[in-house]
């Protein structure tokens, strides 16, 4: 049988999701061996030609050549998955989404007409049909390889869609929002990450996204209690997936 | 009685034959690999099995072979991830199995003469071992009376399962079919419409209170259905339905299946209704 | 005389995995300890949604309440390896994981000592008892790790502020299920064998003789550990009130506080949902043909949750959709179904859930405004 060809493609970002990909060392050797790389800048430099089993993508929607360009690629793949903040909810560059682009244009590139982006910068789900979407800032290796693997099995990726607290708690960290009143994203972040923050005494700063159902409200009145103003909570929330945050919170209000 | 294998543990089960029934189902006949298990294999009409293709996962999926038959077979619509492994699986490839778990039908309710079998859709699953059985221990010369009424509902004549067997199960039993629409090349010359209607062609009236009903399909049909029967003079406690849930030990352990205090794993599937009639009333239990 | 105490962990260090109290980053959490981890003086402060540990002048040895932890995490881990599968085309291999026969984890062979469990939580062990090894399937993990363990309960003197075993009738004294029960007096720890075992461990103590006068102190100082608790359910009208209440309004109410992050589910000692999957990895994968796969993995089961979205899908829907369903399967798994399906309560009144709850939903009190006058 012949092997899945699959193609990484980076849209707007900073590559980090990618070398994750590389940083899969001994997996990533496998899969080489599983799938033909028929597209992968990062590592190796071959045009796109015809069709793809898997496209993977890194980065959000940020110009108008990138639309075209993303709608090309869904239309050569059998299935395509979105890698990261980025890809997924739109990243750090969807806090313009909120501003005055034209103002931050002004204020950093001394002929800002040369710069050619859309106003607001979105996730890939927004502009095309998305199989598989892998949260974090950046992702976490293991579950690439899930999911990864799960493509080749023919199964959906077991990802959990729970909260970060339960993996926490799973692992037996001391919870610092009820026992420090630090402000903890936790109950309302997508676990995944391995609980990195938290296992080193730190509050969760909600890089994995919001879980389905967060229930933002509820936790940012708690921040509220613990002397935080409305402002600050919001803002806690307005980081790489300041998009997806701020969705979540309109749909349910 | 403990076991004398252990059912936590898959064990391997080679496919004999794989028989496409409709065109998202599929029934597999398998054979249990390893002789003491073969041996030791008892299960009960009603009861199912965790199939598993391992790497891609489990699926709980009821036993539609009789208590007697050689081969163990298995009928399931392709939707999920298992399902789908298994459809891409062949003659002589092998899966895991483990079980049976559940408490199956009231069997002894089989042999008495006023009994009426509900099945919609996949539901004919779990109660073609009843069918089986029954066909097996056909009583010469019933009176037309004692026929008991097998009630069967498809989506469009294209999607009857098992449907070249009914032919025979009309020894047995007083076959009534409907299906909710049929295309004209289907060339269908039977009913359609829903399932209560065809409760007025049988006669239930004078022997009602004391005829037991096997149902099992979709909830929302099974309520409907069972709603009509208790207009009809049947008893709750007469009534039996098979539950579907998301089983994922098959052992009580791990929470899944609960529906309110029961666990649909090893308290049912099969539940007298007016056991679970209150919990039935409650949304999203 | 209390430092006495360090004779048990040298008597029982060489045979046991010693698990008990410890403090990690301002909280009493159980791992394997040593004499000198036991938080000695030490007092917590628990509301809902708040926990704050501090050392307290004059306080005993345990004045310490429970922490987010109980012995699920040792018997029932995180995260358990089922079994170990390798299929191919025409065949399947399973191999189970080593349990040892002396019981505890294969890698030191050694069976858990549990060093100063709780009344509360002992009921939930015994409840853990009914639900795994129970019924006609055994649950190896379980078996394995409950083999021959040893446990030295403790009578609590303080209960935290979110304790509330006194009305559940499982607390705070222990009555059975130990070996060993141990209550802090004044001057010296007063020791009691519950089974032979314990009767033989005590034997290898240096102790002396306890009298009519220890005896009337441990009745006096757990009389006075019973007026200390601010929290109680109405346990006698379980479980007609949550029976008779699956349609009140006030679950919508719940819902709007609920956080949904599962806090509560993973800290309680009752709670035993789980969810098994296979696990690959890309080395496990063999073959190349999509259809027939030769590969190799592990089937493993970890915690999970009701509150996980997921935890109730089936393919083509969800049978408990709404947040509200999920609170409330929870909350009615606790105080009555549990009852109904293993003949023991599902609440023990650790008041786990209402201090680790991040927005502090207090079960007692979700349960007073469910019933009828209030």
């Amino acid at each position: 049988m012949k092997k899945p060809t699959t193609g990484i493609f980076k849209f707007t970002s900073c590559d980090g999701c990618q070398l994750s990909m590389l940083n899969l060392e001994d997996d990533i050797l496998r899969l080489t061996e599983l799938t033909e790389i028929a597209y992968f800048r990062e590592g190796e430099d071959n045009p796109l030609v015809g069709h793809l089993d898997l496209a993977v993508i890194e980065g959000s929607i940020s110009t108008e050549s990138q639309k075209k360009k993303i709608t090309d690629i869904r239309e050569r793949s059998r299935h395509l998955i979105t890698i990261g903040a980025c890809a997924t909810a739109g990243g750090v560059q969807a806090l313009r989404n909120w501003a005055d682009f034209d103002a931050f244009k002004k204020i950093v590139y001394p002929k800002p007409d040369y710069i050619d982006a859309l106003p607001a910068s979105t996730p890939v789900s927004e502009h095309v049909h998305v199989d598989y979407e892998l949260w974090g800032c950046p992702i976490d290796t293991l579950e690439l390889s899930e999911v990864l693997t799960s493509f080749l099995i023919g199964k959906r990726p077991g990802i959990p869609a729970h909260s970060l607290c339960m993996e926490c708690k799973g692992k037996g960290i001391a919870c610092v929002l009820v026992s420090r009143e630090e402000p903890c994203l936790g109950p309302v972040t997508r676990s995944g990450c391995g609980v990195l923050c938290p296992s080193l005494n730190r509050a969760c700063y909600g890089c994995f996204g919001p879980m389905e159902g967060a229930n933002i409200e509820t936790l940012s009145g708690i921040f509220e209690r613990f002397g935080y103003s409305a402002d600050e909570c919001r803002m806690m929330l307005d980081k790489m997936n300041t998009y997806a945050f701020r969705k979540e919170r309109t749909e349910k209000s | 009685m403990k076991d004398t294998y252990d059912k936590s543990l898959p064990f391997a089960a080679s496919i004999r034959w794989i028989k496409k029934e409709t065109r998202d189902t599929l029934s597999f006949a398998l054979r249990i690999e390893d002789e003491h298990i073969r041996k030791a294999y008892a299960f009960a009409p009603g009861q199912f099995n965790m199939l598993s293709v391992p790497g891609v996962g489990e699926a709980p999926i009821s036993i539609s072979s009789g208590p007697s038959d050689d081969i163990l077979l298995h009928t399931i619509r392709v939707a999920g991830d298992v399902t789908t492994a298994l459809s891409r699986f062949e003659a002589g490839n092998v899966l895991g199995v483990r079980g049976p778990f559940g408490n199956g039908w009231p069997m002894e309710r089989a042999e008495m003469k006023r009994l009426l079998i509900i099945a919609g859709g996949l539901g004919i699953a779990p109660l073609r071992p009843v069918l089986r059985y029954m066909l097996k221990n056909e009583k010469p010369n019933a009176s037309p009376a004692e026929i008991p009424p097998l009630i069967y509902g498809a989506r469009s004549p294209r999607n009857i399962l098992f449907r070249d067997e009914f032919r025979s199960y009309a020894a047995v039993f007083d076959v009534h079919i409907t299906v909710d629409k049929a295309d004209p090349q289907e060339h269908w010359s039977g009913n359609i419409g829903l399932m209560p209607p065809l409760l007025d062609k049988i006669s239930l009236s004078s022997k009602a209170p004391d005829t037991t009903a096997f149902i099992c399909g979709p909830e929302v049909m099974m309520r409907c259905l069972i709603e009509e029967l208790l207009a009809r003079g049947l008893r709750g406690e007469n009534i039996f339905l098979s539950m579907e849930r998301n089983m994922n030990c098959g052992m009580g352990t791990c929470g899944h299946c609960m529906f309110a205090q029961k666990f649909v794993c090893k308290d049912g599937p099969v539940f007298r209704y007016q056991d679970i009639a209150a919990l039935l009333a409650v949304k999203e239990l | 005389m209390k430092s006495r105490l360090k004779d048990f962990f040298e008597v029982l260090g060489p045979s046991y995995r010693i698990i008990g109290p410890k403090i990690e980053n301002g909280v009493v959490i159980l791992a394997e300890i040593k004499y000198g981890d036991i938080p000695a003086g030490y007092r917590d402060s628990q509301k809902p949604g708040r926990y704050r540990l501090s050392p307290e002048k004059d306080s005993q040895v345990f004045s310490f309440s429970s922490g987010p932890d109980s012995f699920k995490r040792f018997l029932n881990p995180p995260l358990a390896e089922l079994f170990h599968f390798h299929r191919f085309e025409t065949g399947l291999g399973i191999t189970s994981p080593p349990f040892s026969e002396k019981g505890g984890i294969s890698e030191t062979g050694l069976p858990i000592c549990f060093m100063g469990i709780r009344a509360c939580d002992l009921w939930a062990l015994k409840l853990y008892d009914r639900i795994f090894p129970g019924g006609r399937v055994r649950d190896r993990t379980y078996e394995s790790l409950r083999r021959n363990s040893l446990i030295i309960a403790f009578n609590c003197l303080y209960p935290s502020g979110n304790c509330f075993c006194l009305s559940t009738g499982t607390g705070p004294e222990v009555k059975d299920t130990f070996d060993v029960a141990v209550t802090e007096l004044k001057d010296s720890f007063l020791l009691e064998e519950g089974s032979a075992r314990g009767k033989e461990i005590l034997g290898l103590l240096p102790l002396g003789h306890a009298g009519e006068r220890q005896s009337l102190e441990k009745r006096e100082r757990i009389e006075t550990c019973k007026a200390l608790f601010r929290k109680s359910i109405a346990a006698d009208e379980l479980p007609e009130i949550i029976f008779r209440n699956l349609d009140h309004p006030h679950w919508e109410d719940i819902a709007r506080r609920d956080l949904e992050c599962g806090n509560c589910t993973q800290v309680c000692p009752t709670c035993f949902c789980n969810t098994s999957y296979d696990f690959v990895y890309p080395g496990g994968i063999s073959g190349e043909d999509k259809c027939n796969l030769e590969l190799s993995g592990r089937r493993l089961r970890k915690w999970d949750s009701c509150f996980s979205r997921d935890f109730a899908q089936v393919h083509g829907g969800n049978f408990r959709l709404s947040r509200k369903a999920r609170y409330r399967h929870w909350m009615a798994h606790k105080l009555a179904y549990m009852q109904d399906q293993f003949g023991l309560p599902g609440c023990v009144g650790c008041g786990r859930c209402i201090t680790w709850c991040p927005a502090g939903i207090d079960i007692t009190r979700e349960l007073e405004a469910l019933r009828p006058h209030s």
